[in-house]
């Protein structure tokens, strides 16, 4: 059997296992080790001999299972995870969004706007946009709807502010990318800085005309707050801004790399947390242990990831793809464009970890082949996984926000309020695919 | 409720066996989590510990690498078969849904058995690796000469364990598909005069 035909059988076969419910990091390894057994053990030109393949799939298996965890550079991803968990339990994430509330209380769309700037300062810290859909969700979306807001403004303001989880540093799927692409994972992290701020300004605009030509679905606050309030609330956000000051600075001025920052981050956060009375050692306990078992599911897929990329690889059907698109005679333009529109699809039926791993081995290779940035590529990828987020019919961040109002807001209606924000999506991708610099601005600045 | 044709018994030795060890294997796979949640904080205070001594001594801490990836190992293997247990790895449920209930145990079935064949090979290629370098008396290069053993240990311990649970979650899945797991009490249903487990 050539090996291209077992790599095609093997991509179908991980599609069919995904949508049937099995779990991707199920899926990868298992498809991802038996594919590779039977093209060790079945070399063309030879007849099947399954001895033949066991001990090199083993030493491949335990290299990809092994090697790839005892990394002292992925020790990032926990560390984050965790100093975003004890973060939220001392309340340094939504201090942003009560600060922010107090200065534009008076402004028509306020709450809304003072919800996106909250969720962008949660990015900050979290690095994952579910956590931050769920977390802001349950603070801004009933204080929104108690105001008087519309429903529709109130849960989409937190669904779309909820994306900005993946592209404002720190991002889980940032490390992801930046693990298989072999792509500096600080370069990633000051990429994501222009495109996240964008987005974030892009989603205000949406508010600022949504209540401008529609006054009543935002009214404004009869409370008013004077300079003191005002200076205090200011002050209580001070610990969110020096961890990001510390995270992307440090990371900026070439003072730590990605993973010290995010070790830094740990201890700041926890010692803030004790320091000010702020965490109980209950609610620290409940972080550590969340936090090993997140990192677990989500090393386990990315080892799984590994096996099907190297699967793929063996396979050589990447190349066979490159040549395929290489005689079919596209422009470079025509290849993205074809590119963003298989993550916009696949982003409306899977999650985004699950897309960017199952992509990559295919996508990177081509991408490489027309010469283009991938630093650049990485922040396009990732805007696409977080349109899909808020794209039906799954649209991840909108069934959170939704299982968090329960059934007083019903699902259409949010997807029906998150259409204006992703027609701002769009052309905010259409901005980073046609200007570059945009992303490419502050690494290359650094580095 | 009981359906008319089913009665509770209390269990056989066997079924109270089963769930006396199910409950053990809960406790350790718990212990495990802790102990890799203490894994995840000395890799950050370790981390933290060589930038304060960098920057205010010019110095460091000894076999950063080394020990943070061994830490790794612990703090990202101990935990699978908890969260094997909760059944929290990440699937996609978008065509699941149009499944009905009998369809929906066929395809917890289906998990168990992919998670299988994932799981075996893996703790063969560790077990094998363990073995070689216990053999070899191997080690990490650095000022410590720490031995290669103990990542490895943990790697095969954590993905033991989660054999064992995912064998177990087989055996309940099985269970349930034929009828005799109640999804709603969590209890074993025996139906009237069917053999006891």
């Amino acid at each position: 059997m050539d090996y291209a035909t077992i790599g095609a059988v093997g991509f179908s076969l991980s599609l069919v296992l995904l949508l049937l419910r099995v779990p991707i990091g199920f899926t990868l390894v298992a498809v991802g080790t038996g594919c590779t057994l039977v093209a060790y053990s079945w070399r063309q030109g030879m007849g099947f001999d399954l001895g033949r393949g066991i001990n090199p799939t083993l030493g491949l298996i335990e290299a990809h299972g092994y090697e790839f965890v005892h990394s002292y550079s992925l020790s990032m991803i926990p560390l984050f995870i965790l100093a975003g968990h004890v973060a939220y339990h001392a309340r340094i994430t939504t201090d942003i969004y009560h600060a922010v509330r107090v200065w534009l209380a008076r402004l028509p769309g306020g709450l809304a706007i003072a919800s996106l700037i909250g969720c962008a300062g949660f990015s900050a810290i979290t690095g994952s946009s579910l956590a931050c859909a769920s977390s802001m969700g349950r603070i801004c979306v009933p204080e929104m709807l108690k105001y008087g807001y519309s429903p529709k403004l109130a849960t989409a303001s937190v669904a779309a502010g909820g994306t900005l989880g993946s592209l404002i540093p720190p991002s889980v799927l940032f490390i992801m990318y930046g693990l298989f692409t072999e792509t500096s994972i600080s370069k990633l992290f000051l990429a994501g800085i222009g495109p996240g701020i964008l987005s974030l300004l892009g989603f205000i605009v949406t508010v600022m005309v949504w209540t401008w030509l529609r006054p009543e679905i935002a009214p404004r606050a009869a409370e008013s707050f004077g300079r003191a309030d005002r200076m205090q609330a200011l002050g209580r956000a001070w610990p969110a801004v020096a961890l990001v000051a510390l995270v992307v600075g440090g990371i900026y001025t070439g003072v730590f790399t990605a993973t010290e920052a995010a070790a830094v981050s740990m201890v700041f956060v926890i010692l803030f947390g004790f320091l000010s009375r702020r965490l109980s050692a209950a609610a620290f306990l409940a972080s550590v242990k969340d936090t090993a078992i997140q990192s677990a599911a989500l090393f386990f897929i990315a080892v799984g990831a590994k096996i099907f990329v190297s699967f793929v690889s063996l396979t050589g059907v990447t190349q066979v793809l490159v040549d395929m698109v290489a005689h079919a005679g596209m422009s470079d333009w025509m290849v993205l464009g074809c590119i963003v529109a298989l993550y916009l699809v696949m982003g409306m039926f899977l999650d985004p970890l699950g897309t960017i791993l199952l992509t990559l081995p295919f996508v990177v290779p081509l991408v490489e082949s027309m010469g283009l940035d991938l630093i650049w590529f990485g922040v396009i990828v990732v805007k696409l996984l977080e349109i899909g987020l808020i794209t039906p019919p799954v649209g991840l961040n909108v069934f959170v926000i939704s299982s968090v109002t329960g059934p007083e807001v019903k699902v259409h209606a949010i997807f029906a309020g998150v259409s204006r924000f992703l027609i701002m999506e769009i052309v905010v991708l259409v901005l980073l695919l046609t200007f570059p610099a945009i992303s490419l601005l502050i690494p290359n600045g650094v580095f | 409720m009981t359906p008319p044709s089913a009665e509770r018994r209390a269990p056989s030795r066997a079924v109270a066996a089963y769930l006396r060890a199910r409950a053990g294997l809960g406790r350790i796979e718990t212990g495990l989590a802790w102990i890799s949640a203490a894994c995840i904080i000395a890799a950050g205070v370790y981390i933290t510990l060589g930038i304060v001594l960098r920057a205010v001594f010019n110095s460091g801490v000894v076999d950063e690498l080394v020990i943070v990836g061994e830490l790794m190992v612990a703090a990202i293997v101990l935990p699978l078969a908890l969260v094997c247990a909760q059944r929290g790895f990440i699937a996609v449920e978008v065509v699941s849904g149009l499944f009905g209930a009998r369809g929906q145990k066929s395809l917890d079935l289906l998990s168990d058995l992919v998670g299988l064949f994932a799981v075996v090979p893996l703790l063969a290629a560790g077990g094998l690796a363990l073995s070689h370098v216990v053999a070899d008396g191997s080690f990490h290069f650095g000022m410590l000469d720490l031995p290669k053993w103990p990542g490895y240990a943990a790697f095969v311990i954590g993905y033991l364990m989660f054999l064992i649970r995912l064998v177990d979650l087989l055996v309940l899945d099985l269970l349930r598909a034929l009828g005799r797991f109640s999804d709603a009490s969590g209890e074993f249903r025996l139906e009237a005069g069917e053999p006891d487990l």
